[in-house]
């Protein structure tokens, strides 16, 4: 038979539920429930007062009533209890706590239970999980490190959630936050977090696809609409225009993802230190129709931000002026804290690479002594190095005045002149009128200096400092021919005060007119001081070396400076004051000793220079933060102007080192290819050389440039965001909106009930479900409104409801048939209970099941909050489930086989029954050890059988066993251990997952640690009553 | 190795009956009348509706077949480039179908009556015809044109009933799940076909599911799970899935070294009687009754489901004929031939999902259908072919019913300037095995392949077909307060029954 067009007739009628709605068109749009904003309706009156002991119990018990339905009665005290802490907090009550319930006759011990769970921390936990689902919470994911889904660190956002709830936020503050805290708490990291609400919907290869997310979940979320439906032409079944589509696409339009720094040091946009968060980037970019929805097919006319009008209201942006550490994240404390520390670790490590060379130098060096001491020794007449000290390379600084050297020297403040062969200083005054090398010197060095002092007002002080970062940091060592202190002295500076150590100093003639050679020797700490040649001082020094320059200088004195060479120090060189050094017998021989010298003087060459150059960078920066804060000030600083000058010449300085870094590289590499013999790369190189000098010398000229210019520290962003968000989140949130409370009662309804009042929770447009009981929705809505969308009253509104507390199965009694017959008749008239004559029985959700087997074993970790756990710790991990990835295609398997939720849409759980869930609670590592430990646990305190039974019971089912069930456990545990001691027959499963806890030796603990794992396994483990 | 179902039943009935002994009263009753065990000890006035029984998971009718593969391609195979090729879209290529010859088919009644779109506009009547872009020949003895993206499905049309005249109310992919349930994904979801079956014949084998799904199920757009779930006929009825991959067949599949097999049955013993005291405590959950059965099935599947999924046990040639050494026809072999080991095992539904996507599937061919094509047909069609040559050795293809199917055809013309657009008013599935007649082809389209014209089927047909080869009479499978309308029970094709 073949469908005639009478059939298709058929068909089409059929289908009138959905079809025939579908003339939005010419519906007035106010006749639908949804879109008229609720009033509180009367509560019913009550035909059974006893029974009713709250406004929603009055409504409920109408509808029954209506339609001829008995309620069944309360459930029993232990069923309650369960269902209630599962209910509110995710995990079920200890056994201890069901005896303090059990225990308590108090009229009001259930609603201490219910205040206690709603002020536990354990309620975010649990309730953050259902608001995850709804708002498509989604730790991001992708392909290896490429982030192509969400972002990462929006585990913030997550834990804004859980603190949320757990502070009673209110739901309307909630949805403002989430959608708008840019511009509506701009300062506030606090709220920012919530914003990944938008940066969740992150798609890297489309825009397009993420507005589109954004549109479709902010509607279905809290306004119940399925826009989306009119993304390629008008909605089919709502009164909405493909036009208003899009409006609503432009309240997001401008919107862009950053994130800054709120904790700790790091620049790596995965580090947990960052905070994902959302901002008005473009105010004008336009928002076009798609014609049939076809990006590439825009209309021609741009469209303004607009508000579904089927939903009343109307939405009013206003442009926000944002605070300065807004749109200039650069000035906020932590990110300037941050940078300095950063720029502290690049020097520390810089150091270290230093220290490394140094050693790495010292021992090719030995290495290469060693190899060329053997090589004119006969082998047979090995004898003690005792050969003369070998040529060294020649100076690294070395300048005999004669003329200017640039290459050479920073050039400081005084009065320079050429004179004779000689450099002459001439301007006196207590300040160092000096010459700063700019390459750095070696570690270990000996330096000769030789000049002479022509004159001074008091202090006619001459000599060399090392380690010279800066004028505040160095080592010094001088001779002074001040009249009634005459001397050579060791000094320190690390700090703008110079130490004078006594035990640095002596006392000695210095004739002013004479050339003097004044030579220091540094090795290590320790610095031996000459005077024309003989040795003066011994002195170690009392702080760790720190890398730098040399310098040399006159300080209060007119001088001559005649020559100054610095040379490397010979490792075996040793300086008086010295121990031995105990490094020696350890050098790794090389294959070719000298090539080693070589190479490792190159890594000590650049390390060095690295040093200065991340040395450069933080003064840059620290200067960059205070020009900052002066320019940004308001009104602006008054020295603003020189600190932008003062940060600029430092940048620039920090940039010559840069390319002073990038020359010594090239004119390494020139050096390693020429010594090779491959001229063409000789060439190349040197070309490469020949760019970079001109880079220095650019570099070089630019550094004293006097402009104002410089690089602010961070990115500045618009001043100003469009208000667009923040009208959103008013107009969503108002009073008068018809569907954001409807939306958010009927989704905490669902999660309580396990059956929402408007079934289709997403769709409360004309192709949704009607609800159940509009009266009872609409007088909720209203009363969560009024009550300050306070979620926590309206939690304990319905938990403590008569409707709620009601047994979800009747009672079973062979004597008295009454109840079953009451169900079997309820059952032919509502089978589906959608008019509530009793509670539903529900499978926990896939959190719940994990998280309850571990707290009835004791294991449950309820530490709160951080960056996802990996995904695959699950099964070990004691952590609460929600903490765990839960990315598409990273999720947690033993939460995906109970239904866990899909990241990308969620908004209500699947409970299904599959035998993956049974393999799951008998065979997971993580029912198998947490039932071993809880036997173990339970044991210690009831050795007796009967004991036991009853405590496992109460521990893992909340209940005691009936008396059928303690026989069949009791007879299980003898039977049990008397398998378990047939040892030669026991046959053991192929290998599996690895469990931590091994079973019992003693046969008869291992029957009742199996006990327990049945007892997880039985029915009533993941059944909510 | 023959089943025979009735023999399979009783082991079924008989753990259902052990957790009734010794327990007498109302809920005992109730729990059982559900199960359809003890129905005719009861009054009629238990009865739900006096006219209703549940089915006893026999046969209504003869059964031509005991079961069925289901190989579903998502996202819309072309028919005109499949199993229904037409010529005059290489003769009028370039004319719209207004300049054609067959100007008509714009004013057929079809186009209207027998569509509904979610989205009005969304999907065209694409106007420009678009020449075939693969060639066809007549194949086999009866001479049926094939295109030749199906070489070897193509060789064994004479074991194949054609259906060229399909025809779905959607030209969405919520066809998808239409597909499956005979109602579009906006309708919410209803019971599967293969739960229906599931739910008709009970289980045949005691050790693995029978209802299977392999591949990677629907996208949430388009079903998701739903795609396999048996919605109000309970959790017990969904398919389901598994792996193919002997190491991994399903997740938890041993408790591991520390535990004894004698320590897992003591347990299982334990467990047992502690649910059929909850039986008796809470007669009216279904939740619970079909827990009950998982962990009788996980039980067994621990043991039977890693043996079936070891692929490497079969013989060189046959793991060549599924195209298991070539990396293109690797995965979807791997899929066929452990369905062919899955039916040797007694499953009697073996779903094999083709083209999963997370969107609207890869055959959805808006553009480049050339090359898309090309490459699913080459993933597909060898082990497609190996399938059916490998049940017929084994005399397992009289009774092994052999579905391909699709959500929908393509427009015969282009979209953009190398795609076809979802076409609902005529495509292609067929038929093979148990029941049906080889080497036919059933129903026509028009000239340009746009309407069916002759023996017209809509989706429901297809599980009409199905469940009367396997013995069940889609009229007697409804459940007292689930109305089903006419269009859902379909009418069987009775053209092609053998």
């Amino acid at each position: 038979m073949r469908f005639a067009p009478g059939s298709i007739g058929i068909l089409v009628c059929a289908m009138t539920c959905f079809i025939g709605a579908a003339e939005p068109d010419h519906a007035p749009p106010a006749a639908h429930w949804s879109f008229v904003p609720p009033t509180r309706p009367v509560i019913p009156t009550v035909t059974d007062p006893a029974w009713a002991r709250n406004p929603i119990d009055a409504f409920v018990a109408a509808e029954r009533r209506k339609r001829g339905l008995t309620p069944l009665p309360p459930a029993a005290k232990d069923v309650l209890l369960r269902r209630v802490y599962l209910d509110l907090i995710g995990i079920p009550p200890t056994r201890q706590e069901l005896h303090d319930f059990l225990n308590d006759a108090s009229p009001d011990a259930y609603e201490k239970v219910v205040d206690r769970l709603l002020a536990s921390p354990s309620y975010g936990q649990r309730w953050g999980r259902h608001w995850m689902d709804i708002w498509r919470y989604s730790d991001w994911s992708g392909y290896q490190m490429e982030v192509r889904d969400s972002q990462p660190n929006i585990w913030r956002w997550r834990d804004w959630i859980i603190e949320s709830l757990n502070g009673d936020e209110p739901y309307d503050q909630m949805a403002r936050e989430m959608i708008a805290a840019d511009e509506i708490a701009p300062e506030d990291d606090r709220a920012l977090a919530a914003t990944g609400f938008l940066a969740r919907n992150y798609y890297k290869f489309s825009r397009n696809v993420c507005l589109d997310r954004i549109v479709e979940h902010t509607s279905k979320a809290f306004l119940g609409l399925t826009l989306n439906c009119a993304r390629c032409h008008d909605h089919k079944y709502d009164p909405i225009s493909q036009k208003e589509y899009y409006q609503f696409r432009a309240i997001f339009e401008p919107f862009e993802l950053r994130s800054h720094r709120v904790a700790g040091a790091s620049a790596d946009p995965k580090n947990p230190a960052e905070l994902i968060r959302v901002y008005d980037a473009e105010s004008t970019r336009p928002t076009y129709l798609f014609i049939r929805g076809d990006d590439k097919n825009p209309d021609s006319a741009p469209l303004p931000p607009g508000v579904p009008g089927v939903v009343g209201g109307t939405l009013n942006p206003t442009v926000v002026s944002l605070p300065v550490t807004a749109w200039y994240p650069g000035m906020r404390p932590i990110a300037e804290q941050d940078s300095i520390a950063a720029a502290e670790s690049e020097i520390a490590k810089a150091q270290a690479e230093l220290g490394k060379a140094q050693t790495a130098l010292a021992a090719a060096r030995h290495q290469a002594e060693s190899v060329a001491v053997a090589a004119t020794t006969q082998p047979a007449t090995v004898q003690p190095a005792t050969a003369p000290t070998p040529q060294l390379a020649s100076a690294v600084i070395g300048d005999d005045f004669s003329r200017p050297r640039p290459d050479i020297w920073q050039v400081g403040d005084g009065q320079w002149d050429f004179k004779n062969g000689r450099l002459l200083q001439t301007m006196t005054g207590a300040m160092e009128r000096r010459l700063v090398s700019l390459a750095p010197h070696p570690r270990d060095f000996s330096a000769r200096f030789t000049f002479r002092i022509t004159g001074g007002d008091r202090w006619k002080s001459v000599g060399l400092s090392f380690d010279h970062e800066d004028a505040d940091h160095a080592v010094s060592v001088y001779l002074s021919a001040c009249s009634d202190d005459a001397k050579a002295q060791v000094a320190l500076k690390s700090g703008s005060v110079p130490i004078f150590p006594a035990e640095a100093r002596v006392a000695m003639p210095i004739e002013l007119g004479h050339d003097y050679e004044l030579r220091a020797d540094v090795q290590g700490t320790l610095v031996n001081v000459y005077v024309n040649g003989a040795m003066k001082l011994a002195y170690r020094l009392p702080q760790a070396r720190r890398s730098g320059r040399l310098s040399i200088w006159a300080f209060d004195a007119s001088a001559e400076f005649a020559s100054v060479r610095v040379e490397p120090l010979a490792n075996d060189v040793k300086l008086q004051g010295q121990s031995t050094p105990a490094t020696a017998g350890k050098v790794e021989p090389a294959v070719d000793p000298r090539k080693s010298v070589a190479v490792t003087e190159q890594a000590f060459d650049r390390a060095t220079l690295h040093l200065l150059t991340v040395q450069a960078k933080r003064s840059a920066i620290e200067a960059g933060i205070a020009a900052d804060r002066a320019r940004f000030a308001s009104p602006p600083a008054s020295e603003a102007e020189s600190l932008m000058v003062a940060a600029g010449r430092l940048q620039r300085q920090a940039a010559f080192f840069d390319a002073r870094e990038s020359l010594l590289s090239a004119e390494q590499a020139a050096a390693t290819a020429s010594a090779s013999g491959n001229e063409k790369e000789a060439v190349e190189k040197q070309k490469s050389v020949a760019e970079r000098q001109k880079a220095v010398e650019a570099a070089r000229a630019l550094i004293d440039v006097q402009t104002r210019s410089y690089s602010p520290i961070g990115k500045e962003y618009s001043k100003t965001s469009t208000g667009r968000r923040a009208a959103l989140a008013g107009w969503l949130t108002d009073r008068a909106n018809p569907l954001t409370a409807r939306v958010a009662i009927n989704h905490i309804w669902m999660r309580h009930f396990g059956e929402p009042i408007v079934p289709t929770v997403f769709d409360f447009g004309k192709n949704g479900k009607p609800p159940t009981d509009q009266p009872l929705l609409d007088w909720l809505a209203v009363e969560f409104m009024e009550s300050g969308w306070r979620m926590k009253a309206m939690h304990r509104l319905i938990v403590t409801s008569a409707t709620y507390r009601m047994a979800s199965s009747p009672p079973v009694d062979e004597k008295d048939p009454a109840p079953a017959a009451a169900f079997a008749q309820d059952e032919k008239i509502d089978r589906d209970n959608r008019y509530l004559w009793r509670q539903n029985t529900r499978r926990m959700e896939a959190e719940a099941v994990r998280d309850s087997v571990l707290l009835v074993a004791g294991q449950l970790d309820l530490t709160a909050g951080g960056p996802e756990l990996d995904e695959y710790s699950a099964l070990t991990s004691p952590r609460r489930s929600l903490y765990f990835r839960q990315a598409p295609e990273k999720q947690v398997l033993f939460l995906e086989i109970f239904d866990g939720a899909s990241p990308n849409e969620c908004y209500r759980r699947n409970q299904t029954v599959q035998p993956q869930q049974a393999l799951a609670m008998s065979n997971s590592p993580l029912a198998l050890a947490n039932a071993r430990l809880l036997a173990t646990d339970l044991g210690k305190s009831n050795p007796d059988e009967g004991a036991f039974i009853t405590a496992a019971f109460e521990q893992v089912l909340c209940r005691p066993p009936t008396e059928h069930e303690r026989e069949a456990c009791a007879r299980f545990l003898a039977d049990q251990a008397d398998r378990l001691k047939q040892t030669a027959t026991l046959q053991r499963f192929g290998a599996g997952e690895k469990v931590a806890v091994a079973p019992a030796n003693d046969p008869k603990q291992r029957a009742r640690e199996d006990l327990i794992h049945v007892l997880l396994n039985d029915d009533d483990f993941v059944t909510i009553r | 190795m023959p089943h025979d179902p009735s023999c399979r039943r009783i082991p079924r009935r008989a753990f259902l009956a052990d957790l009734g002994m010794g327990f007498t009263g109302v809920a005992l009753a109730t729990l059982l009348q559900r199960d359809g065990i003890v129905r005719a000890d009861l009054p009629a006035a238990a009865e739900p509706s006096a006219a209703w029984s549940p089915p006893t998971g026999l046969p209504m009718i003869a059964p031509r077949a005991k079961r069925v593969i289901w190989l579903f391609m998502i996202g819309g195979v072309s028919h005109v480039e499949s199993f229904d090729p037409k010529p005059e879209l290489d003769k009028y290529g370039g004319k719209t179908i207004a300049e054609s010859p067959y100007k008509s088919t714009l004013d057929s009644p079809y186009l209207k009556k027998n569509l509904r779109e979610v989205i009005v506009g969304l999907h065209k009547v694409q106007p420009r015809i678009f020449p075939m872009q693969v060639g066809h020949r007549p194949r086999g003895q009866s001479g049926i044109e094939v295109s030749d993206w199906f070489p070897h499905v193509g060789d064994c049309i004479d074991d194949i009933a054609v259906i060229r005249s399909m025809w779905t109310t959607d030209n969405n992919h919520g066809a998808q799940l239409q597909f499956q349930t005979g109602r579009h994904a906006l309708e919410g979801a209803l019971p599967t076909i293969g739960s229906w079956v599931h739910y008709g014949l009970g289980a045949m084998s005691q050790d693995l599911p029978s209802f299977v799904v392999l591949g990677t199920p629907f996208a949430d757009c388009c079903g998701g799970m739903a795609g396999h779930g048996a919605d109000y006929l309970g959790p017990e009825h969904n398919g389901v899935r598994l792996n193919v991959d002997p190491a991994n067949p399903l997740p938890f599949a041993t408790p591991g070294e520390s535990v004894f097999r004698q320590e897992q049955e003591g347990e299982a013993d334990l467990l047992r009687k502690l649910n059929q005291f909850s039986s008796v405590e809470y007669p009216a959950d279904p939740q619970l009754r079909a827990r009950i059965k998982s962990y009788e099935l996980a039980f067994r599947m621990q043991a039977s489901i890693p043996e079936v999924m070891r692929l490497e046990e079969e013989d060189p040639r046959i793991q060549k004929l599924y195209g298991l050494d070539q990396n293109v026809t690797r995965t979807f072999g791997r899929q066929c031939l452990a369905a062919r080991r899955l039916a040797e095992r007694g499953v009697q539904f073996i779903q094999v999902f083709h083209g999963s996507n997370g969107g609207a599937g890869e055959w959805d061919a808006h553009s480049h259908i050339k090359t898309g094509h090309t490459a699913l047909c080459s993933q597909t069609d060898q082990p497609i072919a190996a399938l059916l040559k490998d049940l017929k050795q084994r005399g397992m293809l009289d009774e092994t019913l052999v579905v391909w199917a699709t959500e929908f055809g393509r427009t015969p013309g282009s979209e953009g300037s190398d795609g076809r657009d979802h076409h609902p008013f005529g495509f292609s599935i067929w038929m093979a095995g148990g029941g049906v007649k080889g080497g036919i082809v059933h129903g026509a389209t028009d000239e340009l392949g746009f309407h069916a014209v002759q023996n017209r089927h809509y989706v429901t047909d297809v599980h009409a077909t199905v469940l009367h080869l396997l013995g069940l009479d889609p009229r007697k499978l409804v459940v007292p307060g689930r109305k089903r309308l006419e269009i859902d029970f379909g009418t069987p094709m009775w053209g092609i029954m053998a």
